[in-house]
């Protein structure tokens, strides 16, 4: 049971002169009930890896599989399905009422209204917008978070075994990024969750897996304890390191034997202090 | 990012076409135009072909981007071809026969002098926007709408308009586009039903295209006016195109040419 991509090449404008590898050569294989992280730096391939892996574009080779059956098209409507969580998906909104919108994924996958209905206040229910408060606003009266929030309840009404998102908290305040934080660990109890983005800070701590991605291809695939042992992947992979590990990799340049870096600020401190203390 | 540039869209580049200063070339373009509606015979459109093979090889444009707009016009050109060839019984020299409808060989030629005169007007007005960036376009129109400020036309006010229409437009397609994906990732179909279907498959993308669009409009409008933006009178450019001799001497000389050519042949 997975979703897995095998060999997958893309390439965009393929035989014109303006031909972009986007992703070249890709093997991974996502797993239910698994929160995996995909860092990349901007034009690495990200975007392209989660609308390859969602259906909605044909890899020039490879293939994707899901549960072992291979399928054209989108994979939103299949079982176990697909959902994505495009980057600045409140810009999809469009039905009268915040409910009506959440409930046209699952009307398109052949759901009855009521099931249809069923499903949105619930999916509503889990990105802490009460269907009772919010399911009859319109969605273009929302902020910029509740916005977000929805849009993401508009997939997750679809029920996807498989969620993908994508730079699901850019353009967030500290508040709605936080909100967005907790939908997504809440999800990986139903679903297995594949997160992407160029921001190391975000969703480091929480995710069981970490996915480097430079230039279409896959750098580091591990836990993320072992990335963080090693930050100098970071920098090869064109991305900034969290500055918690910055703090303790310039404690290390400054002569402090830390016996290994922690992304947990307590922990950081505990780990300096008694390098100090071993220094005298 | 990079994309294929689509029809009409400017190509960069450092020709003499490219170089020459937009009123001039713009007014080339008209002197071309007026060439491909006063010629009234084959000679003359083979002359007005020269000439637009010339711009054309000059501009150093890839040939299969000046010919890309004809086929936006390729069902025009067509029914242009088949009004003038197709006649009801009697015909001058019968090609074919269907029952009544005859296909005429006078009429076909007649037909062909029109679509060559399409087709060359299209690769004429396509190569002036792959040559001008949008910005220099809007400038040259601007200042050939000056004069018209005396009759209280608000030529600057219509040329911001210009510029900023057309700086939108790759953006929209791009965001429509990507709302088209975003609904389909929720199981929207787009090619399936009947005409009607088809239509209403397009609200989920039509609505937010506008509602952000207007959104848009709205922020535009608001950072303009906090840097001062009063309307278009009396602004200036941060480039300021001159026509210089060579410009000048390149527009009198080719339209005049140009014309002649269309009134003799
Ligand atoms: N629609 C497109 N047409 C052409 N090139 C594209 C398109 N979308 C993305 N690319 C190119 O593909 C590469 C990967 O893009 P993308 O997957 O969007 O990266 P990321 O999401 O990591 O920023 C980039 O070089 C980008 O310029
Ligand atoms: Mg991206």
């Amino acid at each position: 049971m997975s979703l897995a991509l095998s060999s997958v090449r893309y390439t965009y404008a393929a035989g014109t002169a303006f031909a972009t590898d986007a992703l070249a050569g890709i093997d991974l294989a996502f797993e239910p009930g698994e929160l995996a992280l995909v860092l990349g730096a901007t034009g690495s391939g990200k975007s392209t890896l989660l609308r390859v892996a969602a259906g909605l574009l044909t890899p020039l080779s490879g293939s994707v599989r899901i549960d072992g059956r291979s399928v054209d098209g989108p994979l939103a409507v299949v079982e176990p399905g697909v959902g994505l969580v495009f980057q600045s998906p409140e810009m999809q909104l469009f039905a009268e009422t915040v409910e009506a919108d959440v409930r046209f994924g699952p009307l398109n996958q052949g759901l009855t209204e009521d099931e249809a209905h069923h499903r949105a206040t619930r999916a509503l229910e889990a990105v802490g917008l009460g269907a009772g408060e919010f399911g009859s606003r319109s969605p273009f009266t929302l902020s910029g978070g509740e916005a977000r929030r929805a849009a993401i309840a508009g997939v997750l009404a679809m029920d996807p075994g498989y969620l993908l998102l994508d730079e699901p908290t850019a353009g967030l305040d500290v508040e709605g990024r936080e909100a967005v934080r907790e939908i997504v660990a809440a999800s990986r109890r139903r679903a297995g969750v594949v997160v992407v983005t160029h921001d190391a800070e975000e969703f480091l701590g929480s995710a069981d897996r970490v996915i480097l991605l430079s230039a279409g291809r896959v750098t580091f695939d591990g836990p993320a304890d072992e990335l963080v042992q090693s930050p100098e992947r970071f920098a090869e992979a064109g991305l900034k390191a969290p500055e918690i590990l910055r703090a303790q990799i310039l404690a290390r340049d400054a002569g402090l034997e830390l016996t290994r870096l922690s992304l947990d600020p307590a922990d950081a401190g505990l780990l300096i202090a008694t390098a100090r203390r071993g220094a005298r | 990012m990079k994309a294929p540039v689509p029809f009409g869209q400017f190509y960069p580049g450092d020709s003499p076409v490219h170089r020459l200063e937009p009123r001039a070339k713009m007014g080339l373009v008209a002197a071309y135009m007026v060439m491909l509606f006063t010629v009234d015979g084959f000679a003359g459109l083979a002359a007005a072909t020269a000439v637009a093979a010339l711009a054309v090889a000059v501009s150093s444009v890839p040939s299969r981007l000046v010919l890309r707009g004809i086929r936006a016009v390729s069902i025009i050109l067509v029914f242009t071809l088949l009004a003038h060839g197709l006649r009801w019984n009697p015909a001058t020299v019968t090609l074919l026969r269907v029952g009544p409808v005859a296909l005429d060989a006078q009429g076909l030629v007649t037909g062909l002098f029109f679509v060559v005169r399409i087709v060359l007007l299209v690769v004429g007005t396509s190569l002036l926007t792959l040559t001008t960036s949008p910005v220099r376009l809007a400038d040259g129109l601007e200042r050939l709408m000056r004069p018209l400020e005396v009759l209280r036309f608000p030529a600057g006010e219509v040329a911001m308009m210009l510029t900023v229409a057309l700086r939108f437009i790759p953006t929209t397609a791009e965001e429509a586009e990507k709302i088209v994906v975003a609904q389909v990732a929720r199981g929207a179909r787009f090619d399936t039903g009947g005409l009607l279907k088809r239509a209403r498959a397009y609200v989920p993308v039509l609505v937010p295209l506008f509602v952000n669009l207007f959104r848009r409009a709205d922020e535009l409008a608001t950072a303009m006016e906090a840097r001062c933006y009063r309307g278009g009178a009396g602004r200036t450019r941060f480039t300021e195109s001159r026509m210089t001799l060579a410009d000048r001497a390149a527009l009198l000389v080719g339209a005049a040419l140009m014309i002649v050519v269309g009134v003799v042949l």
